[in-house]
C-alpha cells in the first residue's frame, strides 16, 4: 500500500502500490487534462517534502475509511510553478479569497481559500476544470468534505 | 499535568469564520473570550488580543498553547518547560508589556535593550566591537545630539558578518542651539558582504539654518550636504568600487553633490547634512554606521546616545545555527525562508521568528562562518549545495530530513560535497512515509 515518486523522462513520477483502481498517480508536468472527465481530487504536492506527502496518504486513507468512490489523483511537483497551469487564473491564485461563479454546466463556483503559498494543493475537478481548491495541511474531517464535494458533482 | 488538566471544564472553542485565516478568534477557547458577540469580529478580535498575545495556537487536547517548540499554560501562567536562563519558566520575563516574545520560538521573548552615552569625538570601538563581533546584533539605534541646528538621520540596513545576521537601523537627531554650527553627521555606511548584493542608497535633506560651524563637514564634498545647511542631496546606485553617481542639489547651501568614489559609493558618502543640522537617510548600514553616525552628531559639541537592541536568550554568538526554509521549528537557528511566515510549522500564516529573508539558493552568511545547518522538507537545487558547502564551517554540521526516496540521493550530494561522517536513518512517518534523516559532520581542519 502506499506510493513512491521515481524520477523518469526529467520528471517525478508517482509509483503506485496496491492501491485501488481509483486511485491514479500523475506526473509533474501533467497537463491538468491528465486527469480525464469525471470529477476526481486531486493532491498535488511537492516531491521534497515529507508533511506534503502525509497529506497525500491521508487523503487515500480518508477516502477508503469512508468508502467514497472518488478518483483521487496523485500529483507530484518540484517547483510551485509545475501546478500553476492546474489553477484557475492569476487574478484567481491562491492567497486571494476568491469566490465567484464560472459560467457553463452547472454554474459551479470556485472558491479558493486559505493562504498564499501553503502546500499542498487540493483541487476538486471537474472535466479538467478546477471548481474548488484548498491549500494546506487538511484535517481528516476537511478532507472527507472535500471528497464528498467532488462526490455529490457528479450527480 | 494530567492531575491539573482534570479540574479544567471542557472546553468550547470560538469557530466563527473557521475558514479564514483573518479571523484572530479561530479556535480561541470561548472562556477566554467571555460574552463575545460572534457577529462582530471586529469587537472580538479586541477582546481575544490578550489570548494571542504572541500569536500562539490553543492546543484543546492538552489545554496549552504551542508556541513552536515549547507549550505555555495559560491557566498557570508559565511555560511547562524550562527555557534557561535565571527562572526559565517565566513568560515574557514576567513583563508581557515591555516585553516581546519573538514569533513562536523558545525564546523566552525578550529584547536587551542597552543605552549608551557616547563621550563627544570619542567613538567608542570597545561598544561596537563588543555588539559587532559577537554576532548578536539585531538592531541598533543611534541618537546624536549636536548643538546647533535640528536634524535627524536614520539609517537602516542590513548586517551580514561572519558572526551574524540581523537588522540595522540607526538614527542620529542632531539638536541644540548653543554652539554655531553643529553637525548633524555623516553617516557611514556599508556591507560588510558584498556578495550579498544588498541595495544600498542614501540622501539626506539639510533642513534649518547653519552658521557657520566649528568644524566644516559639510564643505567636504564627499560627505555631502551643505555648508551653511539648507542643502538637499540624494546619492543612489553604487557598487563596492563607487562607481555610484552622487548627485544632489544644493538648496541654499554651498556645497553639495558631486560625483562619489569609495567604497559603496553613496553609502559611504553618507546621507549627511552638514552644518546647521539636518536630515539624513542612509540604508545599507551596519552596527559601526550607528556608532559613526551619532558619534558624529556629537562632534558639535552636544551628546550621542547609542541603542542597542539584540535577542537574548539563545543565541549564541559562538554558535550560528540556521535553518533553510525553516519556519521556527529550532529555537536557536536563524530561519534562511524567502516566505515571511509559517505555512507547515504550527499554524499557518504566522511570521516566521528570526526571519533572513533569502533562500538556500543564496545565504547571507560568509564563508565557514556557520556552525550548525538544518534542512528540513525543502528543495535541494545545486545552488543549495554550493552555498551549504560555503558557509559551513569546519567542524560543523548538518542536519538533513526528507521523503526518502527523493531525497537519498540529493542528501548523497551534500555529503560528497563537504565531505566527513554521514549518520543515516530512515523513520516512518504516522502514515508511513518514509522519512530519511541524515546528519552530516566536518572534520575540523
Amino acid at each position: 500500500m502506499g506510493f513512491e515518486i521515481i524520477m523518469g523522462n526529467d520528471h517525478y513520477q508517482v509509483k503506485l502500490s496496491d492501491e485501488p483502481d481509483w486511485v491514479f498517480g500523475l506526473q509533474s508536468g501533467d497537463k491538468i487534462a491528465s486527469v480525464g472527465t469525471g470529477p476526481c481530487l486531486v493532491v498535488a504536492f511537492s516531491v521534497w517534502s515529507t508533511p506534503d506527502r502525509e497529506e497525500a496518504y491521508k487523503a487515500i486513507e480518508v477516502a477508503k475509511t469512508q468508502g467514497m468512490s472518488v478518483r483521487v489523483g496523485l500529483l507530484p511537483y518540484d517547483f510551485p510553478e509545475e501546478i500553476e497551469a492546474w489553477l484557475p487564473s492569476q487574478a484567481e491564485r491562491p492567497g486571494a479569497v476568491v469566490s465567484e461563479s464560472t459560467t457553463a454546466q452547472g454554474a459551479v463556483q470556485v472558491n479558493i481559500s486559505q493562504k498564499e503559498q501553503a502546500s499542498p494543493v487540493w483541487l476538486a475537478v471537474q472535466d479538467g476544470k478546477p471548481f474548488e481548491i484548498r491549500q494546506g495541511s487538511l484535517k481528516d474531517g476537511e478532507i472527507a468534505a472535500l471528497l464528498s464535494i467532488v462526490e455529490e458533482s457528479a450527480r | 499535568m494530567a492531575s491539573s488538566q482534570s479540574l479544567r471544564p471542557a472546553t468550547e472553542l470560538h469557530s466563527c469564520h473557521r475558514r479564514s485565516w483573518s479571523c484572530q478568534l479561530r479556535d480561541t477557547p470561548l472562556e477566554f473570550l467571555g460574552d463575545t458577540n460572534e457577529s462582530n469580529p471586529d469587537e472580538a478580535a479586541l477582546l481575544a488580543v490578550p489570548v494571542f498575545y504572541a500569536g500562539g495556537e490553543w492546543d484543546a487536547e492538552a489545554q496549552l498553547y504551542v508556541m513552536g517548540g515549547r507549550f505555555y499554560d495559560p491557566y498557570a501562567g508559565r511555560w511547562v518547560t524550562d527555557g534557561g536562563g535565571e527562572n526559565g519558566y517565566k513568560f515574557a520575563d514576567n513583563n508581557p508589556v515591555r516585553e516581546r516574545v519573538i514569533g513562536e520560538t523558545v525564546y523566552s521573548g525578550m529584547f536587551d535593550d542597552y543605552s549608551y552615552y557616547l563621550n563627544p569625538l570619542n567613538n567608542d570601538p570597545g561598544v561596537g566591537g563588543y555588539f559587532f563581533g559577537a554576532g548578536k546584533v539585531l538592531g541598533w539605534t543611534a541618537f546624536a545630539a549636536g548643538s546647533a541646528g535640528a536634524g535627524i538621520i536614520y539609517g537602516a540596513g542590513v548586517l551580514t558578518t561572519a558572526a551574524g545576521y540581523g537588522t540595522t537601523t540607526a538614527y542620529a537627531t542632531a539638536t541644540g542651539g548653543a554652539v554655531a554650527g553643529g553637525t548633524a553627521a555623516a553617516m557611514q555606511t556599508y556591507a560588510a558582504n558584498p556578495n550579498a548584493g544588498l541595495h544600498e542608497y542614501a540622501f539626506g535633506v539639510g533642513l534649518g539654518a547653519g552658521f557657520g560651524g566649528l568644524l566644516p563637514v559639510g564643505g567636504f564634498a564627499d560627505l555631502g550636504g551643505s555648508l551653511l545647511g539648507g542643502g538637499i542631496e540624494a546619492a543612489a546606485g553604487g557598487d563596492f568600487y563607487g562607481n555610484g553617481l552622487q548627485f544632489g542639489g544644493l538648496v541654499g547651501g554651498i556645497v553639495g553633490g558631486g560625483l562619489s568614489n569609495g567604497w559603496r559609493a553613496v553609502a559611504w558618502q553618507g546621507g549627511g547634512a552638514a552644518i546647521g543640522g539636518g536630515v539624513g537617510y542612509a540604508y545599507g548600514g551596519d552596527a559601526s554606521s550607528a556608532l559613526l553616525g551619532a558619534n558624529l552628531g556629537s562632534l558639535g559639541g552636544g551628546i550621542a546616545q547609542v541603542r542597542y537592541q539584540g535577542l537574548r536568550g539563545r543565541f549564541d554568538p559562538k554558535r550560528i545555527v540556521i535553518d533553510i526554509g525553516g519556519e521556527g521549528r529550532h529555537a536557536d537557528a536563524l530561519n534562511v525562508n524567502p516566505f515571511r511566515v509559517t505555512t507547515t510549522t504550527g499554524a499557518p500564516g504566522r511570521p516566521i521568528p528570526n526571519h533572513v529573508p533569502f533562500d538556500g539558493k543564496r545565504l547571507p552568511f560568509g564563508d565557514r562562518s556557520v556552525d550548525i545547518i538544518h534542512l528540513e522538507n525543502s528543495p535541494i537545487r545545486p545552488d543549495t549545495i554550493a552555498e551549504i558547502k560555503r558557509v559551513l564551517r569546519p567542524g560543523g554540521e548538518i542536519r538533513l530530513v526528507g521523503p526518502e526516496d527523493v531525497s537519498a540521493s540529493l542528501h548523497q550530494q551534500i555529503a560528497d560535497a563537504v565531505g566527513g561522517r554521514v549518520f543515516q536513518t530512515t523513520v516512518p512517518t504516522r502514515h508511513g512515509v518514509p522519512a530519511l534523516y541524515t546528519n552530516i559532520i566536518v572534520p575540523a581542519r
